[in-house]
């Protein structure tokens, strides 16, 4: 086959259809289940449980039960049952396992943990002030960086504008909930789960279980969606259910409530980020730029995700004097992490909002403000890195301009009963893993298995969650060799038989993993004659990435896609409410292995979008997120879908397959912003802070002065 | 925990079982089977004995006279909506609630006798005057909607008696108005929502009914403040627009919570108010 003839989704019969399994409809012989006792207060030392008296063949599963009891993950801070202390509201204290579920609630009703009740950090805030400090670092601060490019003091006779931007929590909200299943069987350590991640979860049990490479095994069942939520989370839950099953060598599963997923998994980091521009002839040229985050008790990927937060801080601009810095902060909130965009969401709200703000504030239309700041080929990052490839930024400006049809709807008037309103938004997003990730953290390794009846089988680690891994990477693989797409087998990982070729995460699987199949296809197509054989790739860096960890000091990614969007909006003069009418979208995601998956991507990432940019208001209130079902937490519906309307520009990146780069999180971070944009556009006045709901227009609106939000 | 249930085989069988024990009155379930579960898999957790009343074919169908429209309790809201006589506010009401599959399930009398703040039929219920029958095994008693709701929560049913019908006075509406303010375009609880009705004839308003739901715990309707528009001429009327609006909102109480600000349900109640009398009165 031909890598653009179009493909059905080779998962999708059996989804549609209900048949594939997910992880709850797997049957295991002798199955028992487990249940969390979890943590009711945000600090406190652990004095005493008191558990009732346990029937036989149910079991208590804590810490003792562990050999160590440390969740790996970059660090390995966070236990995986509370020890002597709890940190968070819901910190899993115990595992309770049995067979029968009522019994099982019964146990946890009737068990009684005495605190002693430490003070608790709530906020960002509270935690700059200080006054408890609740981890052993200075001031709550897990972490902080600072780097800086150009000479921003050199800076005389400018405009100074500046503000504060703020996003709070936003919950994945995948289809089916965090689960897992351990399971025990010849001196074989076997975890089931729902992830993106199957080596993350294998180093992790490795870790806490003292097994080895040989006996531990990791096998993704299908995945209900993920977005990030089940990057690092899962291995939490498999280290429990390992714990579990090695306890009473029987099969043991954790899958959790959807209010559990809700308030006790993780979540996008709540940010502050503070900027302050310097304009001389209606150009940023410097800009000064603070990000808080939220990281909840434990640093889990918190560093990571601040790194890409602040790495792509000069979006899709030239800026030539920048300061740049970013703290995380250690809160008792629940345990933030991994989402579709991690930090750039957060990030690219606040830089693309400043933009839109300093545009207004010159008199300049937003749409040729920014454009007069698109960065070139050969400019550098704020990472001092160069810009390698070719930027397409102008040809996206002027497509979207076309199909948003943006200067006569910039005329377009209020009705009688809705304000109307326009937003732009351009943002980047780096594909694969932050700096020298790629070639020194992941060092991935794929496997293509030729076999005798001429079938060539995928063997990588990454899964299928939805994205259309199964399709994409199959069709890279059937093209490349020419067979048909029918003759390529990728089944769900199973660390027993797949090399370790990294996490599905960071817009890489296509760019990176696709890659190596591509190269790795090369050499099948022409040792195709033979029987049977297996070609292995390894990943290599590109000879242009220069980076250096200690200083952040170089290319920051490998290649970046680019967005532009164009949202619509009519806010009802009334009640606030915002509808969506149109979002437009351009996009150079180098070259579309399925351009049907880059739709889907597109339409999810700008619904996801939409819920962080107005609608998914989750607030934490003493250490407890306050929204927890479907209804509380008001996720878009079917009805709340805009038109939407894209189109691409094709770039071709040398290193990725076909040109591919990364696609699913660039559709989601453009989103945010164009919409608050474009509902500032509509009543004229300035939002600092996502989503902007009706409540908060009006405050706005009818309340604040504009400064002293 | 085993709890008892018990299925009646008619309404004598079902109020004279009431008596004997507390029972959780169970008909569509879709608000009772949410807040009872604990665990998927698990069991639900009834404390106290459950009995099924939804297929009884006393509580099921809609029969009206020439004043009265009687809907029997266990009416699903689709049910409701699908009938041609019932008012038409109140269908504006039950289509934006929930979604289609609870819909289905849902009944009216349970929606009524839940009494949640947020229940949607409620202000549209005061609104319309309607009262609701209670039955018991020896009892039958009548009560205004507006007593029967105490609160959030609250009603005044008794112990050993069931809500058997509504009872809607008929009546034409003219202009009838159902607005509610939720988080999304649909499947969404209300913030708030403005019932409003008015009758003009020869230029004078002969009827205005207003009702506010989800801001106060209760429902608010207030026929003393109706009437200052009640038999006056539309150009009267629309000078004492401010002075409704006014004593509307020394009534409205709304709360901070995970759903919405005081402020906004207040004040957007208000406004839409507004907005409804502004062009009610300049139509004519």
């Amino acid at each position: 086959m031909r890598i653009n003839t179009r493909k059905i989704r080779t998962d999708g019969k059996e989804k549609i259809r209900g048949e594939n399994k997910y992880l709850e409809d797997l049957e295991f012989k002798n199955l028992y289940y487990a249940r969390t006792l979890r943590s009711e207060v945000s600090r406190g030392i652990i004095k005493e449980i008191i558990y009732p008296e346990i029937p036989e063949n149910y079991y208590i599963v804590d810490k003792n039960d562990i050999y160590r009891n440390e969740v790996k993950m970059v660090e390995v801070d966070m236990p995986i049952f509370a020890k002597d202390q709890v940190n968070y509201i819901g910190e899993p204290i115990s595992l309770i396992v049995g067979q029968n579920k009522d019994v099982i609630i019964d146990i946890i009703n009737n068990t009684k943990v005495i605190y002693e009740e430490l003070p608790s950090v709530y906020s960002m805030e509270e935690a700059k002030a200080n006054n408890v400090t609740i981890i052993e670092k200075e001031n709550n601060e897990f972490v902080s960086h600072e780097f800086s490019t150009g000479d921003i003091s050199s800076l005389n006779n400018c405009e100074i504008f500046d503000g504060v931007y703020e996003t709070t929590y936003q919950e994945q909200l995948y289809m089916e909930k965090q689960g897992a299943v351990g399971d025990y069987k010849d001196g074989e350590l076997i975890v089931y789960g729902s992830m993106q991640c199957p080596y993350y979860v294998k180093n992790a049990l490795m870790h806490a279980t003292g097994y080895n490479e040989i006996n531990t095994r990791v096998i993704q069942t299908d995945t209900g969606g993920a977005f990030g939520g089940k990057e690092e989370y899962p291995s939490l839950m498999a280290c429990q259910v390992a714990a579990a099953t090695l306890k009473i060598k029987n099969p043991v599963r954790l899958i959790f409530d959807r209010r559990e997923d809700i308030m006790y998994t993780t979540k996008r980091h709540p940010s502050k980020t503070y900027i302050k521009s310097y304009v001389k002839n209606n150009k940023i040229v410097g800009i000064d730029i603070d990000i808080s985050l939220d990281a909840g008790p434990y640093i889990g990927l918190s560093d990571v995700v601040l790194q890409r937060a602040l790495f792509t801080l000069n979006g899709a601009y030239q800026i030539e004097n920048a300061n740049i810095k970013g703290t995380v902060y250690a809160t008792n909130n629940v345990f933030t992490g991994a989402f579709r965009g991690f930090g750039a969401p957060q990030s690219m709200f606040a830089l693309e909002q400043h933009f839109n703000q300093v545009a207004n504030k010159l008199k300049i239309d937003p749409f040729e403000f920014k454009k007069s700041h698109f960065v070139k080929q050969g400019q550098k990052t704020v990472t001092n890195g160069v810009y390698v490839e070719k930027i397409k930024l102008d040809e996206i400006a002027d497509k979207l301009e076309k199909l948003s049809d943006y200067k006569n709807k910039m005329k377009l008037l209020d009705t009688e009963d809705y304000y109307y309103g326009i937003g732009v938004s351009f943002v980047p997003h780096g594909g694969g893993f932050t700096g020298d990730g790629e070639a020194e953290h992941i060092k991935a390794k794929v496997k293509l298995k030729k076999n005798k009846n001429n079938t060539v089988e995928i063997l990588i680690a990454n899964v299928e969650m939805g994205q259309g891994a199964k399709t994409a990477l199959p069709k890279i693989v059937a093209s490349v060799i020419d067979i048909n797409l029918e003759d390529v087998i990728y089944n769900n990982p199973d660390t027993k038989y797949v090399p370790d070729s990294g996490p599905t995460v960071a817009s890489r699987t296509t760019m990176v993993v696709g890659r190596l199949l591509y190269k790795a296809a090369e050499k099948v197509k022409e040792r195709f004659n033979e029987e049977e054989f297996i070609i292995e790739e390894n990943f290599k860096a590109p000879d242009y990435l220069v980076w250096d960890p200690e200083t952040f000091q170089g290319n920051a990614y490998m290649s970046y896609s680019w967005s532009g969007n164009v949202a619509e909006v009519l806010v009802d003069k009334i009640t606030y409410d915002v509808t969506v009418k149109n979002i437009y979208g351009v996009y150079d995601v180098g070259y579309p292995i399925d351009i049907k998956l880059v739709e889907g991507q597109i339409h999810g990432g700008i619904i996801q979008g939409m819920g962080m940019g107005m609608m998914e208001n989750m607030t934490s209130k003493n250490g407890k997120i306050e929204q927890n079902n479907f209804e509380a937490y008001s996720v878009p519906t079917i009805k709340d879908m805009p038109h939407m309307e894209f189109d691409l520009v094709i770039n071709e990146y040398d290193d990725g397959p076909y040109g591919a780069k990364g696609v699913g999180e660039l559709t989601l971070v453009g989103i945010p912003p164009a919409i608050a944009s474009a509902i500032e556009n509509a009543v004229n006045k300035e939002f600092f802070k996502v989503p902007v709901t009706p409540e908060y227009i009006l405050e706005v609106k009818e309340y604040a002065d504009r400064n002293q939000i | 925990m085993e709890v008892k249930s018990y299925i009646p085989i008619d309404l004598e069988d079902c109020l004279g079982e009431l008596g004997n024990e507390n029972y959780w009155l169970f008909a569509g379930g879709t608000d009772l089977m949410i807040r009872k579960r604990q665990w998927h898999g698990a069991s639900r957790k009834f404390v106290r004995p459950v009995m099924f009343i939804n297929d009884l074919k006393e509580l099921n169908g809609i029969e009206s006279d020439d004043d009265y429209i009687y809907i029997k309790a266990c009416n699903s809201l689709a049910e409701v909506y699908e009938n041609d006589e019932a008012p038409e506010i109140l269908k504006k009401a039950i289509v934006s609630m929930a979604n289609p599959e609870i819909r289905n399930m849902a009944t009216i009398g349970g929606n009524v006798a839940n009494a949640a703040k947020v229940g949607d039929t409620l202000p549209v219920l005061f609104l319309l005057d309607a009262r609701v029958e209670l039955r018991s095994k020896n009892e039958k008693r009548i009560r205004k909607i507006s007593d029967f709701i105490k609160g959030k929560y609250q009603t005044d049913l008794r112990k050993g008696e069931l809500l058997y019908q509504i009872i809607i006075p008929k009546k034409e509406y003219d202009i009838n108005m159902f607005y509610k303010v939720g988080s999304r375009q649909g499947d969404t609880l209300s913030k708030l929502s403005v019932s409003c009705t008015m009758n003009i004839e020869n230029n004078f308003v002969n009827d205005f009914r207003v009702a506010f739901g989800a801001i106060n715990n209760k429902s608010i309707r207030d026929r003393y403040i109706e009437e200052k528009l009640i038999n006056k001429s539309v150009s009267e009327a629309e000078g004492l627009i401010y002075t409704v609006l006014n004593g509307y909102q020394d009534l409205l109480y709304g709360d901070n919570d995970k759903r919405s600000t005081k402020r906004y349900r207040e004040e957007t109640a208000i406004k839409i108010l507004h907005k409804f009398l502004k062009e009610a009165l300049n139509e004519k």
